[in-house]
């Protein structure tokens, strides 16, 4: 495009789409984080010692001052340092701040942003590809979701609770983009470890997840079935567990059998779950919600 | 406002031997602003008196005799090293401040006996010594002595040049609003809110004001205010962990109750029910957080 000529204000603006798995791969490739050697951290302590010694030889004023201005130019050089760390967790803090409030597409390009420059400070650069997998599962990525969540979870130990929380979200996002024998193996492996978090979010979590794989792989007799003790099992989730009371309503309108009054728990359902979130929120999650379920508004 | 003994928490109240087993957990003498500033006398001091000492100590060998001799290169390194020292507790303890603060939050005992014997260290940097007594305070406020976290957050408010410990104004703030309205004392809340307002806050923060300031109007019965910007402030209750979601909802039913708009108090009462377990429902009716 000739840019002396400006684009027509009638223009479309360019369609918004969020990075690719290979694209985000290939990112974190050039820019994989570097844990400093304890060598490299001691630096400063190591020119100080040489200074030191070049005072102990040397004669005259320089004796003398070389050994201060080596521990002053130590304070600065921390002092700097802070300063920059202290820059970077603001902008990280910031871009978590929006991926809370769900402003997902600009807390994407700040943490996208934020990973190159965080190269040296491992712990934060996972920060800001947990931002990243957060909002790109919220904007529907879940391919590049899945890309981010490996990531983070070879930065963790495997028993790690934030660990065990990554490995849910990431069986949910392998669900969203049908890997069913991906999830399938996932949610097998977590059924231990997940069992002493049952009241947490992260069994919230996983108790959703199970009951989306039965939706996903069309078994909505046996949803319905374990579905005892739902609402106290998704409670953690806070405002999100209507994902999970939609999803049920959706099991019951699917089997839709007269004998056993699926209509009407559907309907219940449906209605725990617009008590929570909009009927709108609930189908663009999931947008197989988008017939209306028989004697339920569709808002 | 310090807590006299007696009316400590009952896990409070027994003083532990600590000569009967060496891992006894050690306990924080109660808090008195005329200690903390005495403490942080002593520490200024100490390290006023080392730069002062080390200062003149460096003239002194600059200006006798001449340069290249040894032992006065080694003195001034021993000088060198002696600055360093004494900075290196204060960084040792203000680099354990977040572990610490986990342990607070995971095991209160262990957290108190920690913070004991890092309030012993001495020659402290200032803010280090503000932000231990800050951990002090979450302490308290954890045990549910909201007299004593009162006093340390609205001492520490008050003590000058703070430095990096200004950071954590906005939580001081919040503690004291939530301690005071633990305490009932409506006057107190409402200065600290009025505070909270100037001051600036992260997301979290500012969640947890517009809770503090729901439960304040709740207090004084301005039930109209509360329902003011409903749909907002229910909105910023979706982005708080589910059980403070479910608090806030219910504060706004009752608000809403209140003010005699029964519709809404049905709509929002249907949602504290689904996000809130029946002990936590019940705990808020005999708080009167619901009704």
């Amino acid at each position: 495009m000739n840019p002396a000529i400006p684009p027509s204000p009638d223009a479309a603006p360019p369609a918004w789409r969020p990075p690719t798995p290979e694209a985000l791969e290939a990112h974190l490739q050039r820019h994989p984080a570097i844990t400093p050697s304890p060598w490299a951290r001691r630096t400063p302590l190591f020119v100080l010692g040489g200074v030191i010694f070049l005072a102990v030889v040397m004669q005259g004023p320089a004796a003398w001052l070389l050994p201060w201005l080596a521990l002053m130019g130590m304070i600065l050089y921390g002092r700097q340092k802070l300063m920059a760390r202290r820059s970077f967790e603001r902008r990280l803090a910031r871009a978590q701040e929006l991926v809370t409030l769900r402003h997902h597409r600009p807390a994407l390009r700040s943490a996208w942003r934020l990973i190159p420059e965080l190269v040296q400070h491992p712990a934060q650069q996972h920060r800001a590809v947990a931002v990243l997998a957060h909002a790109l599962d919220n904007v529907g990525a879940y391919d590049t979701a899945i890309v981010a969540y490996d990531r983070l979870l070879n930065d963790l130990p495997s028993e790690h609770p934030g660990a065990i929380h990554l490995k849910v979200q990431r069986a949910i996002a392998s669900l969203f983009t049908y890997q069913l024998s991906d999830a399938d193996d996932a949610l097998r492996r977590l059924r231990g470890p997940v069992e002493p978090l049952t009241k947490t979010p992260i069994g919230a979590s996983y108790r959703f997840a199970l009951l989306f794989q039965s939706v996903q792989t069309a078994h909505y007799a046996e949803a319905i079935d374990e579905s005892d003790g739902l609402i106290e099992a998704l409670r953690p989730l806070g405002v999100e567990a209507g994902y999970g009371h939609a999803l049920l309503a959706w099991c019951h309108a699917q089997r839709n059998d007269p004998e056993r009054d699926d209509a009407n728990h559907a309907q219940s359902w449906w209605q725990r779950a617009t008590t929570l979130l909009p009927a709108s929120a609930l189908r663009a999650r999931f947008p197989e919600i988008k017939g209306e379920f028989r004697g339920v508004p569709r808002d | 406002m310090i807590e006299s003994p007696s009316s400590l928490p009952a896990d409070q109240g027994q003083p532990q031997s600590e000569s009967s087993s060496p891992t006894a957990a050690r306990r924080l003498p109660s808090f008195s602003p005329s200690r903390l500033q005495r403490e942080l006398a002593f520490d200024g001091t100490l390290r006023t008196g080392a730069l002062i000492g080390l200062f003149v100590a460096f003239m002194v060998l600059l200006s006798i005799g001449p340069g290249g001799s040894t032992v006065k290169i080694v003195l001034i390194m021993f000088m060198i090293l002696a600055w360093i020292g004494l900075n290196l507790t204060g960084a040792k303890v203000a680099q354990s401040l977040p572990g610490l603060s986990s342990v607070l939050e995971s095991n209160p005992a262990a957290g108190e006996t920690a913070l004991v014997s890092l309030m012993k260290k001495r020659a402290l940097p200032r803010w280090v010594r503000l932000m231990l007594t800050h951990r002090q305070a979450v302490l308290r406020h954890r045990q549910q002595n909201f007299t004593e976290s009162a006093a340390i957050a609205q001492t520490l408010l008050t003590t000058p040049r703070p430095g990096p410990a200004a950071s954590h104004r906005g939580q001081l703030l919040l503690l004291l609003v939530e301690a005071r309205l633990e305490l009932r004392d409506a006057t107190g809340a409402w200065l600290a809110l009025v505070e909270l307002s100037r001051t600036p806050l992260g997301l979290t923060e500012a969640l947890q004001r517009m809770a503090l300031r729901t439960r304040y109007e709740l207090l004084v019965c301005q039930s109209e205010e509360t329902l003011k910007g409903l749909e907002q402030k229910t909105q910023l209750a979706e982005l708080m962990p589910a059980p403070q979601c479910g608090a806030l909802h219910a504060m706004l039913a009752t608000a809403a109750k209140h003010a005699g708009r029964d519709d809404l108090h049905t709509q929002l009462r249907s949602r504290v029910e689904l996000l809130c377990s029946e002990d936590e429902i019940v705990q808020m009716l005999e708080g009167g957080l619901l009704v």
